[in-house]
């Protein structure tokens, strides 16, 4: 069955907790995450009329890269992402996942990837922004790094309120084989 | 191959009545037929990765047992959190390269052609890393080629193919008959093989043959200052994507 092209936001944790390994995460969950990102590009990018999008999230949330099917402007893009912020804002990563989104056309797919190690302190609350994404017909798949986040229902909400889901994983085979589920 | 196999009570009754009524020519044929559903039914995957994960087979063996391609394989091991362990495992893997000609098997053809490592090898040793596949290989080098112009990226010509004798039947190793054919090949020219299929490289070692992985291509283009840290480092981005595997001390050395 074919199915409609996809344009895709990954919204990455970049506070500094995501700088500290976990299991094989290796130097750091981060770098883990940088990987699993190319992992979904090389797939994605495999066909022109998909496009991938990048916002990074700490304390704020930063947009990186428009929806592009150029994977050079991504594999540049996350080489310089070497900073992180204080804070952790995930609901603000979702809504400017979901504003990256507005360029999407109609007839195409609109997906956001959250890949975060799980702390809330900042920004506007999961619900709102996962309101947002559903009202923008954007399902959010969330996926937290590491031990079980302190409010692991605001994630599970969130993800479910979009049509999307919620993982937890604890190591990089875990992390590969959950962005690769979500991208099918 | 003959398989002698004993069948009584209702099974016996049920098969002649088969055969009886003209829907089968033959009690073997109509046990044919049930060995062709059986294998159409199974999910040839599931059992390819079974072996690799249980039984050392190389990933290319994998590939070739569940008749899949290497991305759709690499794809469907990853859905079942196995990391196919193709890449660089340790340090041994990454020489540089200053011999005249190199082995190349299948895998790392796709490898090559997918990743930047092709053009870099073009640029390399004055005039490019000169690598033989056996002809079998063809369609390989091929498929490559095109996707490679289908994403943009410019045509390079890297891999020759050369009249290296293939076994017919398959080896022992659980390792494919091309593959089997480049070690003996590597063992009696005493060449090297590249390979990133780390079970390849693994059974060529056991065997007394040379095997390094296709970074020693990277390394080797840094050493010769072709390529800068920068660049090598976008390279090595280039082929997360894959995904490779790569250990963090090596990423440093190449990128220091």
């Amino acid at each position: 069955m074919k199915r409609e092209p996809l344009d895709l936001v990954v919204s990455l944790d970049i506070s500094v907790s995501m700088n500290k390994s976990y299991s094989d995460m290796t130097p750091s969950k981060l770098a883990a995450s940088k990987e699993a990102i190319l992992l979904i590009s090389g797939r994605l990018l495999e066909y022109k009329h998909n496009r991938l999008g990048l916002v990074a999230f700490y304390g704020q949330s930063i947009p990186l890269l428009p929806l592009t099917n150029n994977r050079q402007k991504l594999i540049d893009t996350l080489y310089k992402l070497t900073f992180t912020g204080e804070g952790s804002a995930p609901g603000d990563g979702i809504a400017e996942a979901v504003k990256l989104l507005r360029q999407s056309r109609p007839g195409r797919r609109k997906q956001v990837i959250m890949i975060t190690d799980g702390e809330i302190n900042q920004g506007a609350p999961l619900e709102a922004a996962a309101l947002y994404a559903r009202n923008m017909d954007v399902r959010v798949d969330i996926i937290v790094i590491g031990d079980k986040p302190r409010r692991m229902e605001a994630f599970m909400s969130a993800a479910k309120i979009t049509g999307g889901t919620y993982a937890q994983v604890g190591a990089k085979n875990q992390l590969f084989s959950r962005v690769i589920e979500v991208i099918r | 191959m003959v398989v002698t196999v004993e069948i009584s009570g209702v099974l016996e009754e049920k098969l002649r009545r088969l055969v009886d009524l003209g829907v089968y020519s033959s009690v073997a044929e109509a046990v044919r037929d049930a060995v062709r559903n059986m294998l159409s039914s199974t999910d040839m995957r599931e059992i390819a990765l079974k072996i690799y994960t249980t039984k050392n087979a190389s990933f290319q063996y994998a590939t070739y047992f569940a008749e899949e391609t290497f991305d759709s394989m690499i794809e469907y091991m990853l859905s079942k959190e196995v990391v196919p362990l193709i890449g660089v495992l340790d340090r041994k893997d990454v020489e540089i390269l200053d011999r005249g000609v190199y082995l190349v098997d299948p895998l790392t053809i796709h490898i090559l052609y997918k990743s930047e490592l092709a053009d870099v090898a073009t640029k390399s040793r004055n005039g490019g890393i000169k690598m033989l596949t056996p002809e079998k290989s063809r369609s390989y080098i091929q498929i490559a080629e095109a996707r490679r112009i289908w994403r943009g990226m410019d045509p390079v010509r890297i891999v020759a193919t050369a009249p290296i004798p293939v076994p017919s039947e398959m080896p022992r190793s659980l390792i494919t008959v091309i593959e089997e054919a480049i070690i003996n090949y590597a063992d009696a020219t005493d060449t090297i093989i590249i390979s990133d299929d780390a079970r390849t490289r693994l059974i060529a070692r056991e065997r007394g043959v040379e095997a390094v992985s296709s970074l020693s291509i990277l390394l080797t283009g840094v050493e010769e200052g072709i390529i800068d840290p920068v660049r090598a480092s976008e390279v090595i981005y280039g082929l997360r994507m894959i995904p490779y595997l790569l250990p963090d001390h090596i990423v440093g050395e190449l990128v220091k």
